[in-house]
Formats: structure tokens, sequence, C-alpha cells
């Protein structure tokens, strides 16, 4: 058995646990909007106080706190990293499959995180533009189906999108 | 020749125009030989006009006497003006799909306006087929050539309406009705590309159509070759071997005599033309059957044994005799699985042109593109 370097998570009443907890929605509220990161000190230790307060004072302390926010942060920032090459992937994916199904707005797509332009995450390279547009050729299978008509206008109106992007 | 001229801004989104009594919806098969128009009103279910026009533009020549060409029109349309050959410069502004000639194009498109709505009151929004990969300047031409004349367009590749102006309305859910948007492959033959399309239910991608740069005008130009070498200095005119061709072209093992008979030098002549009809024709199956069966191994092995079922051949190619049973041999010989190619009617003409209006009735307001100058 690998001997753990972190304190284990899985006590689910635990102080450690419940700082964990605290301090992963931090990280994720900051990643969701970059305004709340300004904060994210003072919550940090606003979360290190409420611990404190409910399981006793020496509970958990500074040091925890730093391990914890250390961890969390790079979780968080990893799995933005993640879902943002993901999610154009698997859209592209699915239009082939339901082309006028699936209809993602530019604005609901993931802005970049800040953690894929910081310089501190690795960076991985831009989707090459068969990645971007064209999904690999599949084998074909028909909807079982139909579409309305309209619908299979806004697959071709989709397709002559992605290709005045390439 | 081609356009160079910039590209039209196309939207979504109005400009402020003038307020029009009434919308006519169109249906616009642009044919390199023939094309096709069907019209009805927006909101209706008719069709109020339907036609099919050759594709020729007719510049009447200076110093021709006044009555000679009815009305004294400087430019004539389709039949008229190839009834005035000897009076007009003729242009045919569509080659191999694409328009090459863009000022005889737009001619073309007023007169199609023209026929839909002779008075020249009513916003017209047009759903125009174009060849299956058909590229942005080929898109943008179209563009060019109806700005100012249609209000609102939509491009849709001809194979994808010709699928759907097979489709038989009246019949979807009817047990036993093969519904061919849902899974069939077209063989669309015209003048100057033979589109072939799978067509399974959503809209085809760029890997489901491939369009080949030889039809019935490359037939035209093999059987002209063959025939002026068999007979030299026959004389006979373009439009003269296209009638031959319509009316005895023919795939499969070559059949001979079909004797032809032709006027050269004002004299009555039968030409043997089995050979040259059959070897210029054939070369149009060479030439479309590895896009077949590329598309056929595109397709998942669920449902490529209906699909098999549902090889349907239109355009003009689909009158040339033998070709869905020539087809239908050579897939059974390379082992195939029991497929059935079938041929779309004497309705062929007007397949692009039903589709294209029935996408048309069927557009939502934000999908017709503005033309803005």
């Amino acid at each position: 058995m690998i001997a753990p370097t972190f304190k284990a998570a899985s006590t689910a009443d635990s102080p450690w646990a419940e700082l964990v907890r605290l301090c992963r929605q931090i990280c994720i509220d900051s990643e969701r909007d970059p305004e709340k990161r300004s904060n994210s000190g003072l919550l940090f230790s606003r979360a290190l106080s409420d611990v404190q307060s409910r399981f006793g004072a020496t509970s958990v302390g500074e040091a925890d706190l730093e391990k914890i926010i250390a961890t969390e942060a790079n979780r968080v920032a990893d799995a933005a990293v993640t879902a943002e090459l993901l999610l154009p992937k698997l859209v592209a994916a699915l239009r082939t499959q339901m082309p006028t199904v699936i209809s993602v707005p530019a604005a609901t797509m993931p802005a970049p995180s800040p953690a894929a332009t910081s310089g501190t995450t690795p960076q991985f390279p831009p989707p090459s533009p068969a990645e971007k547009g064209t999904p690999p050729p599949s084998r074909k299978s028909p909807r079982a189906a139909p579409m309305n008509v309209a619908d299979l206008i806004d697959g071709m109106l989709d397709q002559d999108k992605n290709e005045n992007r390439r | 020749m081609s356009t160079t001229n910039p590209p039209i801004p196309a939207s979504n989104t109005p400009a402020a125009r003038p307020a029009k009594s009434k919308t006519i919806l169109i249906g616009f098969d642009l044919g390199t030989n023939k094309s096709c128009v069907l019209a009805g009103s927006a909101g209706s279910t008719d069709i109020a006009i339907s036609k099919v026009v050759p594709s020729v533009v007719g510049y009447v020549k200076e110093g021709i006497v006044d009555g000679i060409i009815a009305g004294n029109n400087p430019i004539l349309f389709g039949e008229d003006a190839l009834k005035n050959l000897l009076h007009v410069n003729l242009i045919q502004p569509i080659t191999e799909g694409v328009i090459t000639r863009p000022d005889a194009a737009k001619d073309f498109f007023r007169h199609i306006r023209s026929i839909v709505d002779p008075s020249n009151s009513s916003e017209i929004r047009a759903v125009v087929g174009i060849p299956a990969n058909a590229d942005q300047k080929a898109r943008e031409d179209i563009r060019q050539c109806a700005l100012g004349v249609f209000d609102r367009i939509l491009l849709i590749p001809e194979p994808f309406l010709a699928a759907l102006g097979f489709r038989d309305d009246t019949r979807l859910g009817q047990p036993g009705y093969v519904d061919p948007v849902t899974n069939s492959l077209f063989i669309d033959i015209g003048g100057g590309t033979s589109d072939i399309c799978l067509v399974q239910g959503y809209f085809p991608s760029r890997e489901d159509q491939i369009s080949i740069p030889f039809a019935g005008d490359a037939i035209d130009e093999l059987l002209q070759t063959e025939l002026n070498r068999l007979y030299p200095n026959n004389g006979l005119s373009h439009l003269k071997v296209r009638e031959i061709k319509e009316t005895n072209s023919y795939v499969g093992p070559i059949r001979k005599p079909i004797d032809v008979r032709v006027i050269i030098g004002g004299k009555a002549h039968n030409l043997d033309l089995g050979e040259a009809l059959g070897n210029s024709a054939n070369a149009l199956i060479d030439k479309i059957y590895p896009a077949l069966t590329t598309l056929i191994s595109r397709a998942s092995s669920d449902s490529v044994v209906t699909l098999l079922q549902n090889i349907i051949v239109t355009g003009g190619g689909s009158q040339i005799k033998g070709i869905d049973t020539v087809l239908q041999k050579r897939l059974a010989d390379d082992g195939y699985e029991s497929p059935k190619v079938k041929l779309a009617g004497q309705d062929y003409k007007r397949y692009v042109a039903l589709g294209a209006l029935k996408a048309a009735r069927a557009a939502r307001e934000n999908q017709w593109q503005y033309l803005l100058s």
C-alpha cells in the first residue's frame, strides 16, 4: 500500500474533510468568476475560523489550510483545463451523431480558464483544423426517425458555419 | 470566365426595405442545361408555377429586322433563345453546375423572377440547388447573381433536395413505405456534374457527398468526338448531338446496329451509332461506380443492407437506358447484398426543384439569408 502523502478526506464530519470541502468550493467559485478571486484569501481564513469554531481551535491549523488550498487549487485548475479541451471535441462528436440537435452557442462555451492561460499549468496544443471542425470519417448510421426539414436545414447551416470558420 | 466581385454580405437580419404585398417561395434547380422552377405563395401548399427552362440566354444580334424576334426583345431565354439560334448570341451561364457567365446568369435569374412575379411586387424567397461539394466561390457567385433579383435565398445541395423532392409526404409512416430521406443513396446525374449522396435522416455532411465533373455534357463530348472520327465533316451541331444522346443513349454491352437518321449537307443519312453511344455512356458508369461504392462503405453495418435496397438514380442521366440494371448488376457481381437500383421516374426534372420548394416552405424565418448590397 502506498503511504498517503496527504491526509485522507474521506471522514465525512472530520474538521479536515470540512475544510477541504469549503476550500474546494472557494476555488471552484474563483474559477467560475475571476472577480471573486480577490476575496479568496479572506474566504479561506473564514473557512478555517468556521471549522475551528465547530471542531475546536486545534483541530486544523494554518499549515493544514495552506496544504489544502494548494491541493484543491491545482485540482480545480486541472479540471477546468480538461473541460475546456474536451467540450469542443464532445460537441463536434455529438454533432456527427445528432447534427441538428446539438447546438452550443458560443456564449455558453467556457471562457478560457485562468489556469489555462496563466502559464503555471502545462498548455496543450490547440486542436488541429480537422479536430476543430470535421470529425473523422465514421461509418454512418441512419436516424431512427427523420428530422423535420427545418432541423435538417439547421444541420446544413451549422456545417456551413464550421466550413467558414476553417 | 469567372466572377471576381467581392463577397456579398449575406445576413440573417433584415435591412430596411419597402414592404411588399406578398411573399412568393421558389424552388429553383439551377441546372447546367435545364433549370426547373416551382413557385407558390407563402402559407399555401399550391404550386402556382412549374416550369422547366433550358439554361440558355440569347442576346439578339445587332441589325435584326424589326418583327423577326417576337416583341423585339433584346434578350431571349430558354426555348425562345433556342428557336432563334440564328439571330442570337447564345450563352450558357452554367458550366459543370457552377456559374461561369455571371452577367448572363443574372439575366437568367431576372427571367425566372419575371416568370413567378410578373408584376414585380412580391417578396421573393428562393431555395437554390447547388452541386454537392460546391465551394464557397460557387456559392458566392450565385449570391451575386441573386442580389437585387431575389429578396432572400437559401443554398442547399441538389442531391439532398432530390431526396426531399422524391419523398412522398402523403405516405410517410405508412407500412412498407421507405422514406428516402431516412436511408437512401441518391445518384443525381445532371448536365455538368454527377452528384452522389448518402441521405440518412440528417443533413448530409461533406463526407456523405461526392460530386464528379462528368455527366451529360461529358457524354456529349465523347459522342461528338466518336462521331467526328467515324463520320468526318458530319457538321452536326452540339445541340443535335445532345438530342441524339437523349433519344438513344444506353449503357451495358454494345448494341449494334443503332441507326440514327440525321441530315448532313441537306441529305438524309442513317448512321450506325451503336458503338459510339454505348462507349460514351459506359464511361459515365466507370466514373460514378467507384464513388457509389465509396459512399456505401461509409454506411454503418446496421444500415447498409436497407441502404442497398434504396439506390435511386435521378436527373437527366436517369434516362440513359439500362443505367439502373447495369449499376445493380455491377454491385451484385461485386458481392453487395441484394442491391436494388431504382429510377426516380419521369418527374426526374422536377425533384430537385420540388425538394427546394419543400425546403422553402419549411425554412424558419432566421434560416433565410438576406442579400445585402
